[in-house]
């Protein structure tokens, strides 16, 4: 299963559909038994597991496992539905051991979900950004690629003009926060 | 905020760790001093989350509608005995006409570039590379042809598999110095595949039997093997 660090880093992103099937039954039976939570919240905190987990894989984040990665998916899953049962009913939990699970190694992953005010505007407005200006700033701030390959996989005369069509793509995403 | 082409540049740069040690520091003093560079800064950042944060909601969205279809009961138990039907059906096809194609489909995986990767931002940025990693196997191969060595061999041979060319990529894995210490086993792993695809399973298994293939291929090859007997 180690192998599977690897995959998401080559891109597979297969491997989110994967893990989800792998532990998804077990996390529900385990999370039921040990927490006051219904079944919609417990899926959605494994969902949100699953795709903390993946991301910060795919971003570099965790390069390497202490543990398996069930560990690391019960563990984020716990944290994820204990915050959920703490701001949704506001009740005492049970907050039980995932058995050697490293949670601090889960709380140091980035959880992209939580973002503040300006980001949730930000994300919104690229929803609403064209094909091609989303793609171009999408390779540059969420892929890392540099100007001179975005050139090349948006197929652009050169890096120069990849360039001028980040700032006319940025100046359009600022013309759509504005009007929102 | 009107900072010059040069500047954003700049800043992305210092964000990427890409400056040498002192630029970085000239970077850090300008961010302390300037509010538009602080601006600048603030907006990369963002703009990152953002993304991050739109993706992962995709993301959740796509296990969402995988973990909620769900079909009656003896709905699933009659699309289970059609597929049963279907895929004996498809056995005996396979089985009959040496096919290998599902062997070569499990195992094949492109090699990723780990000649130049793009993240390093090196300055002698290799056009092949960059056509290798956008998928344009066609432009990766016109550059690598111009260039001598196992690497190029090697990645000629990865062009020609995804473009389907397999009495090409079996020229090219073979071209390949056995005794390269990156490039020799793991073209020996691909040679084995191109072999499945031009129908010589015999050819495979004797590649992954006689020859040390490099630990993280070990479990494949062996895997492969048992496929094949």
């Amino acid at each position: 299963m180690k192998d599977i660090i690897q995959s998401i880093r080559e891109g597979d992103d297969r491997q989110v559909n994967t893990l989800y099937r792998s532990y998804r039954s077990e996390f529900h039976d385990w999370a039921l038994k040990n927490f006051t939570a219904s079944a919609e919240q417990v899926a959605d905190a494994f969902q949100e597991a699953v795709v903390i987990f993946y991301l910060n894989v795919k971003k570099g984040k965790i390069t390497t496992l202490d543990s398996t990665v069930k560990t690391y998916l019960f563990a984020v899953g716990r944290n994820v539905l204990s915050n959920k049962i703490r701001k949704e009913n506001k009740t005492i939990y049970v907050d039980p051991d995932t058995g050697g699970v490293d949670s601090l190694a889960a709380e140091r992953m980035t959880d992209p979900f939580e973002i503040n005010d300006r980001q949730r505007m930000i994300a919104g407005a690229l929803r609403k950004l064209g094909d091609k200006c989303h793609r171009l700033l999408k390779l540059f701030y969420y892929e890392g690629n540099s100007m001179e390959a975005i050139a090349i996989k948006m197929a652009f005369k050169n890096e120069n003009v990849a360039k001028s069509q980040k700032l006319r793509c940025l100046r359009s995403l600022k013309e759509i926060i504005k009007t929102q | 905020m009107n900072l010059s082409e040069e500047e954003l540049a700049l800043i992305e740069a210092y964000l990427r760790k890409e400056l040498s040690a002192d630029k970085m520091a000239e970077v850090e003093a300008k961010i302390t001093d300037n509010p538009d560079w602080q601006e600048a800064i603030r907006l990369h950042q963002d703009l990152e989350k953002a993304f991050d944060y739109n993706e992962a909601n995709r993301l959740k969205q796509h296990l969402k509608s995988a973990g909620i279809k769900k079909t009656p009961t003896y709905l699933r138990w009659a699309a289970a005995a059609v597929l049963l039907i279907f895929l004996t059906g498809v056995f005996y096809f396979i089985s009959s006409t040496k096919d290998y194609q599902k062997q070569y489909e499990a195992f094949y995986q492109p090699y990723p570039n780990i000649e130049n990767p793009q993240e390093r931002g090196e300055e002698t940025f290799d056009s092949a590379f960059l056509y290798y990693e956008a998928s344009r196997y066609q432009e990766a191969l016109k550059f690598l042809e111009k260039r001598k060595g196992n690497a190029a061999r090697f990645y000629s041979g990865q062009c020609y598999l995804a473009l389907e060319d397999y009495a090409a990529a079996r020229n090219a894995f073979q071209s390949v110095d056995a005794d390269d210490p990156t490039y020799g086993t793991v073209s020996v792993w691909y040679l084995a595949l191109t072999e499945l695809q031009l129908q010589n399973p015999d050819r495979a298994k004797e590649l992954l039997q006689n020859f040390a293939i490099k630990p993280d291929y070990q479990e494949k090859a062996a895997r492969l093997l048992k496929a094949l007997e």
